[in-house]
C-alpha cells in the first residue's frame, strides 16, 4: 500500500470509527455520572 | 433569553403531560439502537459500495466524509430537537416550528416517507427471500443467478414476501415503543453489527483482499476534481443516513425530557457511516479476492432495480468462498440475514412515521397500525409486481427526500436558528453544546446543498431521457414534477383541514 492510500485510510476510517468510539465513550461516561447522581 | 427558556420549558412540560399515555424509550441505548436501525439500511450495504466504485474509490470517501458534517449530522440534530420539543409526527411538528400556514410542508415530508414505505417493504421482502434461499441451499446450488433473480422478480413471490415484510413491521409497531420498536431494534441492530464484524474478519483475510482495500482507500486526483463525485457523495449522505426524512424526528417524540440531543445525533451519524465503511470493506475485499473477471466492472453495475451486485454477483462469489458448501452457505446466510435485518429495522421506522401521523390525527395506536399496515401492503403491490413502477417510485420519492431535508431547514429558519440552537438543541439536558457553526449550516449550507442537488438530479435526467418532460416515463424530471406537484397542490389546498385534524381534535 502506498503512502497516499495509508493516509486516506487513516483519515477516513480514523475519523469515522474514531468519531464513533469517541462519542460512545463520552455517552457512557455521561450515563455513568447521571446514574451516580441519581 | 431567560423568559424564552422558561416559556420553552413550560410548553415542553404541558406537551409531556398530554403525552402521559404515550411511551418513552427506556434508556439512551434503546433510543440510539432504534435510531441506528433507521439509519442503517440496504443503502449502506448495496448502494454505498456501488457508488464508491463508480466514483473512484478513495476519491469518493473524502467528500462523503465532509458531507457527514455539513448535511447529515446537522439535520439529525435538528430532527432530534424538533421531535423532542413538539412531541408530534412530521405534520404537527413542522406546523409548530414553522407556523401553521406551513403544515403542508410537514404533510409532504410525511407523505414522501410513506410513499417510500410502500416500495421499501418490497425491497425488505427481496432480502427475506434471499435469506430463505441461502439457508435452504437453493441460492448456492444454482449456477445461473440472473435466471434465479428473473424468475423470482417476474412472478408472484415478491408479493408474498412484501406481505410478510409488512406484517413483521406492523406487528412490531402494534406492540408499541418499548415492547415493539426498542426491543426489536436492540436484537436487530446488535445482531446486524455482530454479523458484519464476523464477515469483515473473513473478508479481509481472503487471498488478494488487500487489492480491494487499496482501491477502496486510494484517492485519484481526476475524480476528486470532478463535481459529480461530490454531488454523488452528498446524495449518498442524504439518502443513507436517514437525515431529513422525518424518521428520526418521529422516534425523538419518544425521548425522555432529560435525554440529550447533540451527543445522540453525533453517535447516529458516525455510527451509520462506520457501518457503511465496514460493508464497503467487506464487498471490495470479497469481490477483488474472488472475482475471476474485472472486479471493478462488477461492483459498479447498477444491477436489477439498482440493487447492484447483491442478488446476482454476491451469491456467485459466496459459492466460491471455500471448497466447503456448508461454510459458503453459512456465510451467504449470515450476509443476507444482516441485509434483511438492516431492511426490517428501517421499514419499522417508516411504518412508525405513518402510524404516528394517524395517531396525531386522533387514531388509537393499534387501530392506526392495522390501517397503515393494510394500505401499506395494498399500495406496495404495484411495485412488488412491476419493476418499472418500483423504479419510478424509487426515483420520484428518493429525489423528493432532498426537498424534505430543505423543508426541515426552512422550518428552523422560520423558528429562528439561534433560538432553536440555544433552547431546543443546547437545552439543560444536552451533554455537549453546539456552537454557532450550526446556524451557518442550517441557514445557508443546507438550503444551498438542497438546491444544487435538486437541480443536478433533475437536469441530469435530460441527458438520459429526451422526453424529460413526459410525466409517464420511469425516471425523469417530468414524472417528479407531476407527482410532487399533485401532492403539494392537494396539501396546500387542504392546509387548514390538516391543521384542524392535528390541533383541533377533541
Amino acid at each position: 500500500m502506498n503512502f497516499i492510500t495509508l493516509v486516506t485510510m487513516i483519515l477516513v476510517a480514523g475519523t469515522v470509527w474514531g468519531g464513533f468510539i469517541f462519542f460512545l465513550t463520552v455517552a457512557i461516561r455521561k450515563e455513568k455520572r447521571k446514574r451516580l447522581l441519581e | 433569553m431567560k423568559y424564552l427558556s422558561i416559556k420553552v420549558g413550560l410548553v415542553g412540560f404541558i406537551i409531556i403531560k398530554r403525552m402521559k399515555k404515550e411511551e418513552f424509550f427506556t434508556s439512551r441505548w434503546g433510543l440510539i439502537l432504534a435510531t441506528l436501525g433507521i439509519a442503517v439500511g440496504t443503502g449502506n450495504i448495496w448502494r454505498f459500495s456501488r457508488v464508491v466504485a463508480q466514483n473512484g474509490g478513495g476519491s469518493f470517501l473524502i467528500p462523503w466524509l465532509m458531507f457527514l458534517f455539513i448535511w447529515s449530522i446537522p439535520l439529525i440534530i435538528s430532527e432530534f430537537a424538533i421531535g423532542k420539543f413538539t412531541r408530534k409526527g412530521p405534520v404537527g411538528a413542522i406546523a409548530k416550528i414553522a407556523g401553521k400556514k406551513f403544515t403542508w410542508m410537514g404533510a409532504f415530508i410525511a407523505f414522501v416517507s410513506t410513499a417510500i414505505m410502500f416500495y421499501y417493504s418490497v425491497v425488505t421482502g427481496w432480502t427475506l427471500k434471499y435469506f430463505v434461499s441461502a439457508v435452504t441451499g437453493e441460492l448456492l446450488s444454482t449456477s445461473n443467478h440472473t435466471e434465479l433473480w428473473n424468475s423470482f422478480s417476474s412472478g408472484f413471490q415478491p408479493l408474498f414476501f412484501h406481505f410478510i415484510a409488512m406484517l413483521i413491521g406492523s406487528v412490531v409497531i402494534y406492540r408499541g415503543i418499548v415492547k415493539g420498536i426498542e426491543k426489536t431494534n436492540k436484537v436487530l441492530v446488535i445482531t446486524l453489527i455482530s454479523i458484519l464484524l464476523i464477515i469483515l474478519v473473513r473478508a479481509v483475510t481472503l487471498p488478494n483482499a488487500v487489492e480491494g482495500l487499496k482501491y477502496f482507500f486510494t484517492p485519484q486526483l481526476e475524480y476528486i476534481l470532478d463535481y459529480k463525485v461530490w454531488l454523488n457523495a452528498l446524495t449518498q449522505n442524504a439518502w443513507d443516513t436517514g437525515a431529513g426524512w422525518g424518521l428520526i424526528l418521529t422516534y425523538a417524540v419518544y425521548m425522555k425530557k432529560r435525554e440529550d440531543v447533540p451527543l445522540n445525533a453525533a453517535l447516529i451519524g458516525f455510527g451509520n457511516n462506520s457501518i457503511s465503511l465496514i460493508a464497503g470493506i467487506i464487498i471490495f475485499s470479497t469481490v477483488f479476492s474472488l472475482s475471476s473477471v474485472d472486479a471493478m466492472s462488477q461492483i459498479s453495475q447498477s444491477g436489477p432495480a439498482n440493487t447492484g451486485l447483491t442478488f446476482i454477483y454476491l451469491p456467485l462469489l459466496f459459492s466460491n468462498l471455500s471448497s466447503s458448501f456448508l461454510v459458503n452457505t453459512i456465510f451467504a446466510s449470515l450476509f443476507f440475514l444482516a441485509l434483511a435485518f438492516a431492511a426490517i429495522s428501517s421499514l419499522i421506522s417508516l411504518i412508525e412515521l405513518t402510524t404516528k401521523t394517524f395517531i396525531d390525527f386522533g387514531f388509537e395506536r393499534k387501530k392506526a397500525t392495522i390501517f397503515v399496515g393494510s394500505f401499506g401492503f395494498l399500495f406496495g403491490i404495484p411495485s412488488a409486481l412491476n419493476l418499472d413502477v418500483f423504479a419510478n417510485q424509487d426515483w420520484v420519492w428518493g429525489v423528493a427526500l432532498i426537498l424534505s431535508g430543505a423543508f426541515i431547514a426552512f422550518a428552523i429558519i422560520r423558528f429562528g436558528v439561534d433560538k432553536f440552537r440555544i433552547e431546543l438543541v443546547n437545552g439543560d439536558s444536552s451533554d455537549i453544546k453546539i456552537g454557532k457553526w450550526f446556524n451557518f449550516i442550517i441557514k445557508y449550507l443546507i438550503p444551498f446543498q438542497a438546491i444544487v442537488l435538486l437541480v443536478w438530479w433533475l437536469a441530469s435526467s435530460i441527458s438520459w431521457d429526451s422526453e424529460w418532460w413526459n410525466p409517464f416515463h420511469i425516471a425523469n424530471a417530468g414524472t417528479c414534477f407531476f407527482q410532487w406537484g399533485l401532492v403539494l397542490v392537494l396539501f396546500i389546498i387542504f392546509n387548514k383541514k390538516i391543521q384542524k385534524l392535528i390541533f383541533d381534535k377533541k
